[in-house]
């Protein structure tokens, strides 16, 4: 079933203490890398909840391909693939049977066929951790559990892909390496993929799209290039950057935010 | 692995057919099952299908459900010292026991009035935990915290009715509490059997999701697991499990946690070979309690919950040492 | 004049009591109780607090000892032996304005025993341990207040031990009273119920087997600690349960009573049975048929069918209460010998001994139903 569009209208998430997200929407087109970005506290990974089917909106609509999808969560069961930023708990299973574990969950299985086994080959394969398969996930590095959990979100096989800080804990070449292969997935399968992400060359090198969020209020949304200017950057993140061209490659360089200047803290002063 | 443990649960079930206050061959046992009259005594075809059999049925099945309940609490509240009695099952059973026995108050008139009490006590309990976990969202804590609250409740209770009872009363209810297979019948055997086959399968069928929930509450939903309802099922069905056995065969501690806690570390955290593992090592260790309280004394049989704490409490102190942590 | 004139009139009005005329000058004596004590005491004592039962108080000291009691274990008597309590309290109503200490060992009230300012407080030895464990036995020291433990049925097959510890147990009560004339009748009484049956016992060669079970639970019998292995040997038999429970009860396996195929199988109860409260022997009881209906029920095991006991109908009950810590305990002795050995004890009438007994000793005539045999006419 492939999926056209997701489209957000005017989305209030929140908890008990209040809505988190105000007033959000943007849509995204099949084949198109999302990049989420916004300082912490934004509201970020509580719109990638609320999208993946785990926390229900207080107001507003999800749709896919028009249709409202709010909170349905076993529609998301199958068509989404959700990467928490945090992930509690090492269990002493092979990392190949806890990428089975997402697929099996997913159709609902009893028992998992070969096909299924070769598909969560094939995702650990795609992360280039193919020989991490029969290793226990609680002996992994946190770098390679990471690896781990993002093969089992690709395996899955979702229309709909939502990462939550799926480079943290990985090193430079692994985060490289692993957006461009979600890049190509995205293209290639038609996925609708939702990162949020917190290198903004990163951002700027692999996302078609920018969702700029601050406050929980939706301060931008475009084509990364046109969104990513100094001054929203400086306006969002407090930081002053500037955007340089190297090799054709238009990148940032993040200069040390304003306010450092004028603090009066100092080594010595301050303790 | 499962295999291993299919020869062992065989083998210490066998232990338990042969061994006991005359020794009885594996043959003499064969024949005794056929009714071939020419092979074995009387006596003895008499001794092995009347009590040998059944009471190594019931510690076959009885340990298998106590494991799988076990095992399938701790899977819900990632918690590897966790089980049904944690539920207050035990004491609310006891309870109800102590209540028909103290006061006469039977909730359903009849001649199994004791099993019925504990029984219908032990589901109340269980609901209990049910609804006040439920106002805690249904959470790994709120649902420990629940089962704490709610096996206080019925400890106060059950001290209430031996504070009230008379002295055989109270000699009764203290009898009645040390778990013993030898109450057993043919249809408590039944009843013990389909519950604990049921309650394995419908486990083994969500055994992906049981393993999923590993992952804490953001983690299996991610996934696409409905924490909430899983927790709720596994109650239900461990409740229902837990509470046959009390009520039929007494208080039988440390099975729960015993079992599975080998079975976790032979083969795993992988749910759908961790329940049925549970299930073969709590039917094997029921056996072998079985035997030992046979042997100890022979001629006299210590009660089976002794045996299983004896037995349990260094395990329990494994479990404690090793834990790593979850 | 007057002071004599009143001294005749008190000497010739005074109401005889049991045991003598004129109440004895008061002495003092050291008296060794059971736990190996020497209490010095002033006898005869005139305010008495019991926390064991009556029945030994009343047997010695008659009505007299009941008035002086200040405090009683009520609490004991109305959940563990209500049906007694009622037949106390049917004759002497006013036992139950008596302030109540509450049981050893569960709610014991120290303070209760001290408001009433006793002389002595008599208890067992297993009570008084529980007092010195809680400490509670510190505080009635302390306040001057003598504790002494009796005991009647010491787990002991030597009947000199036994006789001893009962003739030790009346004669301090009856020191403690001042009915010594009257302790020495008890004793004697006793005595003889006791030897009628170990007289012809203790050369009996054919020893039955028994085994004794107590009702509460399906397969626990009394064991080697238990009080009916002294009556069952003294009773000239041979207690199964012996073999393989050391202590004082346990499970047997049922295997084993198949195999060892007892001659005799004894159940004993209180004076109800647990399961569903029904009262089948006790005061209260004037058939035979509940206890006949419950033993049916409780025989009806796999293959119990073709044991002795059962063949033969020697399948009996008992009542526990009357079994152990009693000075009419020899009604246990004597039934058992009869059901033990029936030809050598067909001249032997329990029932009517315990009669004599009640109503030579105690306040109030014995009725009621205390020991069944299955098939009895």
């Amino acid at each position: 079933m492939n999926i056209k569009v997701l489209r957000v209208k005017n989305l209030y998430v929140g908890y008990r203490r209040g809505p988190v997200v105000k007033n959000i929407s943007f849509t995204v087109q099949r084949g198109e890398v999302c990049a989420l970005i916004g300082p912490n506290g934004s509201g970020k990974t509580t719109l990638l909840r609320s999208l993946a089917g785990i926390l229900r909106p207080l107001s507003g609509s999800i749709l896919i391909d028009e249709r409202n999808v709010n909170f349905m969560r076993d529609l998301a069961t199958k068509l989404v693939s959700y990467l928490p930023q945090n992930i509690e708990g090492a269990p002493r299973i092979a990392a190949l049977e806890y990428v089975l574990l997402g697929i099996a969950i997913s159709k609902g299985l009893w028992r998992v066929g070969e096909e299924d086994v070769d598909v969560a080959y094939g995702a650990l394969a795609m992360l280039g951790i193919e020989d991490l398969a029969t290793k226990n996930v609680n002996e992994l590095s946190s770098g390679q559990r990471r690896l781990v959990d993002i093969a089992q979100a690709i395996a899955k096989k979702p229309r709909i892909l939502l990462l939550d800080e799926p480079t943290s804990s990985l090193d430079v070449k692994n985060s490289l390496e692993v957006l461009g292969t979600i890049k190509v997935l995205t293209k290639m399968e038609n996925l609708i993929t939702v990162i949020s992400m917190h290198d903004l060359n990163q951002v700027l090198e692999f996302a078609d799209k920018c969702i700029v969020l601050n406050g929980g209020e939706l301060v931008a949304f475009g084509g990364c290039d046109e969104v990513l200017t100094p001054q929203l950057i400086e306006m969002v993140y407090g930081v002053s950057a500037e955007r340089v061209n190297v090799n054709g490659h238009t990148r940032l360089v993040i200069l040390k935010p304003k306010s450092y200047e004028e603090s009066a803290c100092s080594i010595g002063n301050c303790f | 692995m499962l295999v291993i443990f299919s020869i062992l649960a065989s083998a210490t079930f066998l232990a338990n057919i042969c061994i006991g206050l005359t020794f009885v061959s594996p043959f003499q046992a064969l024949c005794s099952v056929l009714g071939d009259n020419h092979c074995v005594d009387e006596s003895t075809r008499f001794i092995v299908v009347n009590y040998r059999i059944p009471v190594a049925l019931a510690a076959l099945v009885s340990g298998a459900a106590l494991a799988i309940g076990g095992a399938a609490v701790q899977a819900i509240t990632n918690n590897p010292l966790a089980s049904p009695y944690t539920f207050g099952i035990s004491s609310a059973a006891a309870f109800g026991a102590a209540l028909l026995y103290s006061l006469n108050i039977s909730l359903i008139p009849s001649m199994y009035a004791a099993t019925v009490n504990a029984f219908l006590f032990a589901l109340m309990a269980c609901l209990g935990v049910i609804s006040l976990s439920r106002a805690r969202g249904l959470t790994t804590v709120g649902v420990i915290l629940a089962g704490i609250c709610i096996s206080f409740l019925f400890q106060a209770l059950l001290a209430l009715m031996e504070y009230l009872a008379a002295q055989d009363v109270l000699q009764a209810i203290v009898f009645w509490m040390f778990g013993s297979l030898y109450k057993v019948t043919n249809e408590k055997l039944l009843i013990v059997a389909i519950n604990t086959v049921g309650s394995i399968l419908l486990l083994l069928r969500c055994s992906w999701k049981l393993t999923a929930m590993q992952l804490g509450d953001e983690g299996s939903q991610a996934l696409g697991v409905n924490v909430r309802r899983m927790r709720l099922m596994v109650l239900v069905v461990t409740s229902l499990t837990t509470a046959v056995v009390v009520s039929f065969f007494g208080i039988i501690p440390f099975v729960c946690i015993a079992a599975s806690h080998i079975a976790r570390l032979l083969v795993g955290e992988d749910e759908k070979y961790l329940l049925p593992c549970s299930a073969l090592v709590g039917a094997s260790i029921l056996s072998v309690a079985s035997v030992v309280s046979k042997v100890v004394q022979r001629g006299a049989i210590m009660p089976i919950g002794i045996v299983t704490s004896i037995v349990g409490v260094p395990v329990l102190m494994h479990v404690i040492l090793t834990k790593r942590g979850g | 004049m007057i002071v004599a004139s009143l001294a005749c009139y008190y000497a010739l009005i005074q109401p005889t009591r049991q045991g003598g005329g004129v109440p004895p000058a008061k002495r003092t004596v050291i008296v060794q109780d059971f736990t190996g004590r020497n209490v010095t005491v002033k006898v005869p004592v005139d305010r008495i607090v019991v926390l064991s039962e009556l029945d030994e108080l009343a047997a010695v000291g008659g009505e007299d000892a009941l008035r002086k009691l200040v405090a009683l274990n009520i609490w004991r008597y109305k959940q563990w032996r209500p049906d007694w309590w009622e037949e106390w309290i049917k004759h002497f109503p006013w036992l139950a304005n008596l302030p109540d200490t509450g049981q050893v060992g569960q709610n014991f009230n120290p303070e209760v025993v001290i408001n009433v300012k006793p002389d002595v407080v008599i208890c067992w030895p297993g009570q008084y341990n529980q007092l010195k464990e809680s400490g509670d036995l510190k505080k009635l020291e302390e306040a001057g207040i003598r504790v002494i433990a009796v005991q009647l049925l010491p787990i002991t097959t030597n009947i000199t031990e036994h006789l001893n510890a009962v003739s030790k147990t009346v004669k301090i009560l009856g020191v403690l009273l001042g009915k010594e004339q009257r302790a020495e009748e008890l004793i004697r009484f006793y005595e003889e119920q006791i030897n009628k049956v170990v007289t012809r016992t203790m050369h009996v060669e054919k020893r039955p087997k028994v085994l004794v079970f107590i009702t509460s639970s399906l397969w626990t019998a009394y064991g080697m600690k238990g009080y009916y292995h002294v009556w069952v040997t003294l009773a000239g038999g041979v207690n199964l349960g012996d073999k393989v429970v050391k202590g004082f009860s346990g499970d047997v396996d049922p295997e084993f009573v198949i195999n060892e195929n007892p001659d005799v199988i004894i159940f004993t109860c209180n004076n109800n049975f647990p399961e569903g409260q029904r009262v089948v022997v006790g005061y209260t009881i004037n058939s035979t048929r509940p206890a006949k209906e419950a033993l049916k029920g409780l025989i009806n095991r796999p293959k119990w069918e073709e044991l002795q006991a059962v063949k033969n109908g020697r399948i009996y009950l008992i009542h526990h209460g009357f079994c152990h810590e009693k000075i009419f305990q020899f009604f246990a002795l004597q039934y058992l010998a009869k059901w033990l050995h029936p030809e050598l004890f067909k001249d032997l009438n329990p029932y009517a001994n315990l009669q004599e007994f009640y109503s030579k000793f105690m306040l109030f005539p014995l009725r009621g139903v205390l020991a069944v045999e299955l098939n009895d006419p």
